[in-house]
């Protein structure tokens, strides 16, 4: 094992790797400050550009994306009250309330050592607990694989938001895409309709490009809005954050990066759930609840510590099981097996020094994000309003190019062009298309366990898995009772 | 008291919701017709499958849970009372969408005639200029370097191909 670890760490020391999560980073931060953009969307986006990396190089550069847009959508949220992503809604509550005190400084950087402390804590517990975690996984066969993959999709329909018919009709969709193409068993074609150029199935990055980005260019295009938040202040102003106004924050990030840790483990509930019980748990922690909503500065470092505290465990079931939780960890699986890297068990024993180093390289990553965030939040702040007239080309320039070159089949593009029609409707209709992205993904697998699990019970299901499969049958038979408490607490709350 | 709400026939209650359930059915159904003719069996060795499961097997249980769901979905939709984001939408907006739209269509269709370079740049100048930009630096920019900055990041930095220009 430290031969492993003292492998995966000489991996790491090159200046290329931190340059290129230091690039990732700038672009997730800036991309993530930008309101109406998604840290999903510009994953997305520049995801292609980690295929013709080293994985070394491609996936920490992604990771620098993924934790820089978290961050990110903070500084909008502070400066203006617009949360830049989804993670950031809850630090709307106490940041704009803070800058109209004249201490938008403060927030931003309380903010900024939250996210950092949170994401490094969770980052290194998700380093120490994932090796042990994929011995387990790789005593598992295909009955124990095909009952967490039916749970770990059930979790992401009741998880999602809105109504649940809605969230199993985009799992159901997902589903059928995903079996266009060939059988994960025995290659037998399905679904092609007679078209040649539809036998090698539908591809990942013209789905997730298509439903994540070309949607941002069509809500952008809607109304033609060429600045978002026109006349606002975005320079940050007053003290920077001391020691002592650290301190009495600490007990909150330390209990919102625990919340968070767990939250990020749990596929499908994700950072804006994480922000909302890290605020919730700080202002009932506190001696002071009253302070919260009227620009209080652990309101700020509770949110930014929980939404960052997710990153790192998001990683423990797509590298030890191969499920990823949401829809950014589905695109690192993207990268993953574009690279020729599938996460899983396996993975661990083929190639456990890569991993151990992409795992690292996240520790790495919560490190820059304190440099770069320290030194770059005041630039970043000033761009809070851009032309889009600008950046929705080049928006589009990136997705056509990203997706082209992959396969340089012109067929992807018209497939990511009718996805994003597709995924602009689901949005103005109230569905979420993280169920259908799921399943897309998670479909063969699950058909391959299946098939694997069938043969192996020889006509006799039932008695195989009573007999042999106790995981098994624990599994399916809690499912329901998990399923059941899981929706019961989101509709709680909901309604809260 | 909203409607819906309030009881009434059928017709009354219909949403967007209702539609959507009412398209899961037929696509349900349309799927489970196609099955037989869009899926191949795979050979059989000494009357034994050699997969485990039949490559149908999937696909009719998404397409029986299409119609199930569609059935759940439709009478839930009753009482369902989202709003229809395409309602609150001016005429323009649409104007807006179907221009985005054809820009698109067009670009895929001229990107291997014309090359990536050549056909993002006039796709990037059509998108700037009308999205309201008059400033000729900034779409020189995104119309010009934009489009060249990409193609070589993927052809010389990242070594993968992009269709060229028409002169090569």
């Amino acid at each position: 094992m430290l031969d492993l670890l003292s492998q995966a760490a000489l991996m790491l020391m090159r200046l290329d790797v931190i340059l290129m999560i230091a690039a990732g980073m700038c672009l997730g931060i800036r991309v993530g400050a930008l309101p109406g953009f998604t840290t999903v969307m510009a994953m997305a986006i520049v995801l292609p550009i980690s295929f013709f990396l080293e994985p070394i190089l491609g996936i920490p550069f992604l990771i620098g994306v993924y934790k820089g847009g978290i961050f990110g959508g903070s500084i909008p949220a502070i400066l203006v009250s617009i949360p830049g992503t989804g993670a950031a809604i809850a630090t709307t509550f106490d940041g704009p309330a803070l800058t109209r005190k004249g201490q938008s400084r403060k927030a931003l950087e309380m903010a900024l050592v939250a996210s950092a402390i949170g994401d490094f804590l969770s980052s290194f517990a998700t380093v120490a607990i994932i090796g042990p975690i994929a011995m387990i996984a790789l005593m598992i066969g295909p009955p124990e694989i095909a009952a967490i993959l039916i749970l770990s999709l059930l979790i992401i329909v009741v998880t999602s938001s809105g109504n649940f018919f809605k969230n199993m009709l985009m799992l159901l969709i997902g589903a059928l895409l995903a079996m266009i193409g060939q059988d994960p068993i025995g290659a037998m074609v399905r679904f092609d309709f007679g078209f040649h150029a539809l036998q090698a199935g539908i591809d990942l990055l013209p789905l997730v490009i298509g439903l994540f980005a070309i949607p941002e260019i069509l809500l952008a295009m809607e109304r033609r809005e060429s600045s978002i938040v026109a006349g606002a202040s975005t320079r940050p102003e007053g003290d920077r954050l001391r020691w002592a106004d650290l301190r009495p924050c600490l007990r909150t990030i330390f209990r919102s990066t625990a919340l968070g840790g767990v939250i990020g483990a749990i596929p499908g509930v994700g950072q804006v759930v994480a922000a909302i019980m890290g605020y919730s748990a700080a202002k009932n922690a506190s001696k002071h609840p009253e302070r919260f909503g009227k620009g209080e500065l652990e309101g700020v470092a509770a949110p930014e510590a929980a939404n960052n505290a997710v990153n790192g465990p998001t990683m423990v079931p797509l590298l030890t099981l191969g499920i990823p939780g949401d829809n950014i960890t589905a695109i690192m699986l993207g990268a993953f097996v574009a690279q020729g890297l599938r996460p899983g068990p396996q993975l661990f024993q083929e190639q456990g020094a890569l991993v151990y180093a992409i795992l690292f390289s996240m520790l790495i990553a919560c490190v820059l994000l304190l440099v770069i965030g320290y030194v770059l939040t005041p630039v970043f702040a000033r761009l809070v309003t851009i032309n889009k007239a600008y950046l929705v080309p080049l928006m589009l320039l990136f997705a056509v190019a990203g997706t082209y070159v992959y396969r340089s089949n012109p067929m992807d593009l018209w497939f990511m062009i009718a996805f994003g029609v597709f995924g602009y409707c689901t949005r103005k209709l109230s569905f979420d298309v993280t169920p259908l992205v799921m399943s897309f993904i998670l479909m063969p697998p699950l058909e391959y366990a299946v098939g694997q699990s069938m043969l192996l019970a020889q006509d006799d299901v039932f008695g195989y898995l009573i007999g042999s499969r106790p995981i098994t049958v624990a599994v399916l038979v809690l499912m329901p009772i998990l399923i059941f408490w899981i929706a019961y607490r989101q509709r709680g709350r909901a309604l809260a | 008291m909203t409607k819906e709400s309030e009881g009434g026939g059928i017709l009354e209650k219909l949403n967007f919701n209702s539609a959507a359930a009412l398209i899961s059915i037929a696509l349900g159904i349309t799927i489970f017709a196609l099955i037989p003719h869009q899926v191949e069996e795979p050979p059989v060795f000494f009357g034994q499958s050699s997969s485990g499961i039949s490559p149908k097997l999937f696909p009719q249980i998404a397409a029986v849970g299409l119609i199930v769901i569609g059935i759940a979905y439709f009478f839930t939709s009753f009482r369902m009372n989202e709003p229809n984001g395409f309602l609150e939408l001016p005429t323009s907006a649409y104007v807006n969408l179907a221009v985005a739209v054809a820009a698109m269509i067009a670009y895929v269709t001229l990107l291997l005639p014309l090359g990536y370079a050549l056909s993002s740049a006039l796709v990037a100048v059509a998108f700037s200029v009308y999205y309201g930009s008059r400033n000729l630096l900034g779409i020189a920019l995104v119309g010009i370097g934009a489009p060249f900055a990409i193609y070589y990041l993927f052809t010389r930095v990242l070594s993968v191909s992009l269709p060229p220009l028409p002169w090569g």
